[in-house]
């Protein structure tokens, strides 16, 4: 898990901000206060700006903020006023003074940033450890009571050995979701690039979850000349796979699935619908999160990540992946949507 | 014994080496064992297989190498064994002259019908078999004429040029790499584009469902391969 600077992805910007804020608020009280207090005390006040920017938008804005409020104080306040000289040189203390206690704060203040963060990330490492303990070891269970059983001679050889092959599966499908999420994670996944159709895709997608779809009826609507799309296709393929998955894990067995895909202006749509029981009024961006377990207590297939994953890979490909309920009848469709691309030149014969 | 077909296996894993043995019926088929690139190389001179089935993963040298060594002196049908996520070594050991892959966890079916189709295609001689049929679909690589549930269908030149080359290897997977070259040249290998157009026209003109191809199969981000079976 990476950690986040403080301030997060706008941190620089929205520091500076901050700095000039609160120099403009310490400005503010001290022209109140200019007359009644001495100097020293309108050094304080600006001191204290430059920690509250510190404590919370890091390094790079706290030294702004220094140089900032040291020069507001100089200008405005240090004789002769309105001036950058300073009459008495001990000014020049206060003012590394103010920087050094920028830094400082700013420096304890990305520790506990960072402690903050820590234990966050040991919270969720603890709780995906107990869930990958426990959907790994339940299909190991069922495979090692299988063998056991075909070990002592007894019981129906073929049911066991179905249940052995079965499990076998869903424990690889577990597995190599753990470790897709993993590499989506850790940032380090490398988009390869290159045209492909959108049908062709589906093809494979639907070839490689047969077992799973059985005898299920399946329906492909793919327009013929529908674009070509730039996009890695392992991954996208993962992700048709993972709804198509999705599908067969929470619909009944003999209900439809149906495939299409559009060309829209920008994009190239695809969407995958089924005939199950919708999803939950509310819940149709929060099924894209990780872990997710569901309601009906059955233990969402592959660590409940095959939608989050869904989820990663779209934005990588800076797409968009979003579920609703159908608008005509049950189910619920999911949306894929990926930038549609000037066509490569294919030549003709 | 005979007529046993001689299998190699170079695999370090003893599970897959026990897993691989029992699924071969010793009437019909002769199972050695190899735990190392090293020693695969030595038996597949030794023991002289019909079929090599080769694990990428060796812990003494890359199965690429144990590929090349072994393609220096001889045709043997080589399968390699790998698991999803390794397709640019699979790639690279395909354009090095092995003749097909599987993906772990595979079954014994796959397994099987892997090795009839590379057994297939090391029994002919110089000239290939000339007509295919399968599922409805009928080539006749002497007169060039393709037929779908009897009825001719028109296919242009490059069409007519990527269906060849995969009849050709029916049952077997052919790269991106090696259809561009064959239908292309060598400067196209890199155009996968044109497959995808392609291959989507050869799809509406011979599959009942494009997008649920029966016969033209898509192997992900390794090539195609043309059912026979």
């Amino acid at each position: 898990m990476h950690l986040r600077k403080p301030g997060g992805e706008h941190g620089l910007a929205r520091g500076v901000g901050a700095a000039l804020a609160a120099c403009a608020i310490a400005t503010l009280i001290c022209f109140a206060m200019y007359g009644r207090f001495d100097t020293a005390n309108l050094s304080m006040v600006y001191l204290l700006a430059v920690a509250a920017v510190a404590s919370r938008f890091g390094r790079v804005a706290a030294a702004i903020a220094a140089v900032v409020n040291v020069l507001a104080f100089d200008i405005l306040f240090v004789p002769p006023r309105f001036t950058l000289e300073v009459e008495e040189s001990q000014y020049l203390v206060t003012f590394l003074v103010m920087l050094a206690v920028g830094f400082l704060i700013s420096s304890l203040g990305e520790q506990s940033t960072q402690a903050r963060q820590q234990a966050e990330t040991e919270k969720i490492r603890n709780s995906l450890l107990t869930s990958i303990s426990h959907d790994l070891r339940t299909p190991l269970a069922a495979i090692a009571g299988a063998a056991s059983s075909l070990k002592s001679g007894k019981g129906d050889h073929q049911g066991l050995a179905e249940t052995i092959y079965e499990e076998s599966m869903r424990l690889n499908l577990q597995v190599q979701n753990l470790l897709d999420m993993t590499r989506l994670q850790s940032g380090q996944v490398p988009l390869r690039r290159q045209w492909h159709s959108m049908e062709e895709l589906v093809g494979s997608a639907l070839q490689r979850t047969s077992d799973l779809l059985e005898d299920r009826p399946v329906t492909v609507n793919m327009p013929p000349e529908l674009p070509l799309v730039e996009c890695d296709g392992e991954l996208m393929e993962k992700v048709i796979t993972n709804l198509i998955e999705n599908v067969a894990a929470h619909t009944p067995k003999a209900s439809d699935l149906e495939i299409s895909a559009r060309e829209g202006k920008e994009h190239v749509i695809l969407d995958v619908a089924d005939r199950g029981s919708g999803i939950p009024k509310g819940q149709e961006s929060r099924i894209f999160e990780r872990f997710l377990r569901h309601a009906d207590g059955e233990a969402a297939s592959g660590f409940g990540l095959g939608l989050a994953i869904c989820r990663a890979i779209l934005k990588l490909h800076e797409g968009h992946i979003w579920a609703e309920n159908r608008p005509q009848g049950a189910g619920a469709v999911f949306h894929v949507e990926l930038p549609k691309h000037p066509q490569p030149v294919v030549p003709l014969g | 014994m005979a007529d046993a077909v001689k299998i190699l296996v170079v695999d370090d894993e003893l599970a897959i080496q026990r897993f691989l043995k029992a699924s071969f019926d010793p009437a019909d088929y002769e199972v050695a064992a190899a735990m190392t690139g090293e020693e695969g190389i030595r038996k597949a001179a030794l023991f002289n297989p019909g079929v090599v089935l080769l694990d990428l993963g060796l812990p003494d040298m890359e199965g690429l190498q144990v590929a090349e060594a072994i393609r220096e002196w001889s045709s043997v049908p080589i399968i390699v064994l790998s698991v999803r996520g390794q397709e640019q070594d699979k790639v690279a050991a395909l354009d090095a002259g092995v003749d097909d892959y599987l993906t772990k966890p595979f079954g014994v079916g796959e397994l099987m019908a892997r090795i009839r189709v590379a057994l297939r295609h090391a029994g002919k001689t110089e000239n290939v078999e000339p007509k295919f049929e399968f599922s409805g679909l009928s080539v006749d690589l002497a007169t060039r004429h393709v037929m779908k549930d009897g009825q001719e269908v028109h296919l242009t030149p490059n069409e007519y040029g990527i269906l060849a080359l995969l009849v050709r290897n029916a049952g077997k997977v052919v790269t991106h790499r090696q259809i561009l070259k064959e239908v292309w040249g060598p400067a196209y290998e890199q155009e996968s584009h044109y497959l995808r157009v392609y291959m989507g026209q050869l799809r509406h003109k011979l599959e009942e469902d494009a997008a649920r191809p029966k016969l033209l199969i898509t192997e992900s981000g390794v090539g195609y391969r043309l059912l026979a079976e």
